[in-house]
């Protein structure tokens, strides 16, 4: 048996399909086929491009953005919206793969990698995802499963006006390489100069997307202008959120440390960055 | 095997091949076209570039069961076009290429971006380049042929709120 294609009508058929494990959603496909060796698998691929809901990008009535899992990263990248909306999403695809990639690929498959640079800013934005059966559950549960579901698109609460982000990626080279990183961050300065609301998204080479909880929780009601890169009360939080890769906790409490501390009132830190 | 049916270049061709085959060896092995390079065979290097529906992307990423209604340019096509003499005049004169193998891929993405409304300035174009991957010029004719092409300063702000798949 070798590797074949279905083309499901609606996501209740292509959901349906997915119960048999021998098979794999497909949209870009440009990750998916990088992980077979010659020849392909014995495996069916489940096309989801066919399906109406999972295209486009539109704002909700209550505010909230939703984005189709099929929308590419480039069109992301570029929209205007989007930019707007959901800022982090925006600078997470600027530093994501190149053009044409980014033409093929799209935010569903880049979720559904689990350690895509999308992840990271999803989680920050507080996605929650759209289910084949129309439910929508958040984007941070959902990781917490084996296998993921149907994925239609992608719902985001409109941003706090007052919100700063700041998103930023490390890599071993400053563009096409995996990630070794990928920070994104979205927190609120109270009238007394402390964070508030602090959502940290985290997504890199061997780390699944998650939210970095005990960070979070104790930057919350501190003073942004009091931190630094070397805080120890920063870095033993991170530390407890990624326990097995004490490598990249100590690079991911630098990072914070480093944007939270010239975070000032008034001073967006909104500028993506990539280090090399 | 699975038949599908697309536009390449100026013709409607159907393949039956393996839905997996990738688009890059369907277009050297069965028609001959081979303007677009092996070269990484993971999207990087993007010496295999075409244009699918009008926008740049990697051959060895494609498979053939998404050539389905879509259409196909390749830089034969695209060489012989008109439009796309500023690009190959830019290479030649500015000396942005040394053995040639990137060059088909690397002039794609050039003539999509240099044909674009508005055009992007110098930083974004050398930005959205990255995809193209050269070993022997040292990007020095490449930097300049940029500058033959695009504007220094950036165009006022393109709003894409199209969607695309």
């Amino acid at each position: 048996m070798s590797l074949s294609v279905l083309h499901p009508s609606t996501p209740a058929e292509a959901a349906a399909a997915h119960r048999d494990p021998a098979t794999a959603f497909i949209a870009g496909g440009t990750a998916l086929q990088l992980s077979w060796r010659s020849p392909a698998p014995a495996l069916t691929l489940i096309d989801v491009l066919a399906l109406e809901p999972v295209h486009g990008i539109a704002l909700q009535a209550d505010g909230s953005l939703r984005i189709g899992a099929a929308v590419s990263l480039e069109t992301l990248r570029t929209h205007a919206t989007v930019a707007a909306r959901a800022p982090l999403l925006a600078m997470a695809c600027d530093s994501l793969a190149a053009l044409a990639v980014r033409h093929l690929a799209t935010l569903g498959g880049n979720l559904g990698w689990r350690f895509g640079d999308t992840v990271a800013a999803l989680l920050a934005h507080r996605a929650e995802a759209e289910l084949a059966d129309g439910r929508r559950q958040a984007l941070s549960d959902l990781l917490a499963h084996d296998r993921l579901p149907l994925i239609l698109a992608l719902h985001l609460p409109p941003p706090h006006p007052e919100e700063h982000h700041f998103y930023e990626k490390v890599g071993h080279r400053a563009a096409f390489t995996p990630a070794r990183i990928a920070l994104a961050v979205a927190v609120c300065i109270g009238m007394d100069g402390r964070l508030q609301d602090t959502r940290i998204g985290l997504a890199g080479a061997g780390l699944s997307g998650r939210r970095l909880l005990h960070a979070e929780a104790w930057l919350n009601a501190c003073q942004a202008a009091r931190l630094g890169a070397a805080d120890r009360g920063l870095r033993a939080a991170v530390a407890a959120d990624l326990p097995a890769d004490p490598a990249s906790a100590r690079l991911a409490a630098r990072i914070l440390g480093g944007r939270f501390g010239r975070l000032q009132a008034g001073d967006a830190a909104s500028e993506p960055a990539t280090s090399p | 095997m699975s038949t599908v049916r697309f536009k390449l270049n100026t013709q409607a061709v159907s393949v039956s091949c393996a839905p997996d085959r990738r688009l890059l060896d369907i277009l050297r092995e069965d028609f001959g076209l081979i303007a677009a390079k092996p070269g990484c065979g993971v999207g990087r290097c993007g010496a295999c570039m075409v244009w699918i529906d009008d926008l740049p992307a990697n051959a060895c990423l494609v498979m053939a069961f998404r050539l389905e209604g879509r259409s196909v340019r390749t830089y034969e096509d695209v060489a012989a076009d008109a439009a796309s003499a500023p690009v190959r005049d830019a290479i030649a004169r500015c000396g942005a290429l040394q053995c040639g193998y990137c060059t088909p891929g690397l002039a794609m993405t050039l003539t999509h971006l240099h044909q674009q409304t508005p055009r992007p300035d110098r930083e974004q174009a050398a930005s959205l380049l990255s995809g193209n991957l050269c070993r022997c010029t040292g990007y020095g004719g490449i930097q300049r042929s940029i500058e033959q092409l695009f504007p220094a300063t950036p165009p006022l702000s393109a709003d894409n709120s199209g969607d695309s798949q």
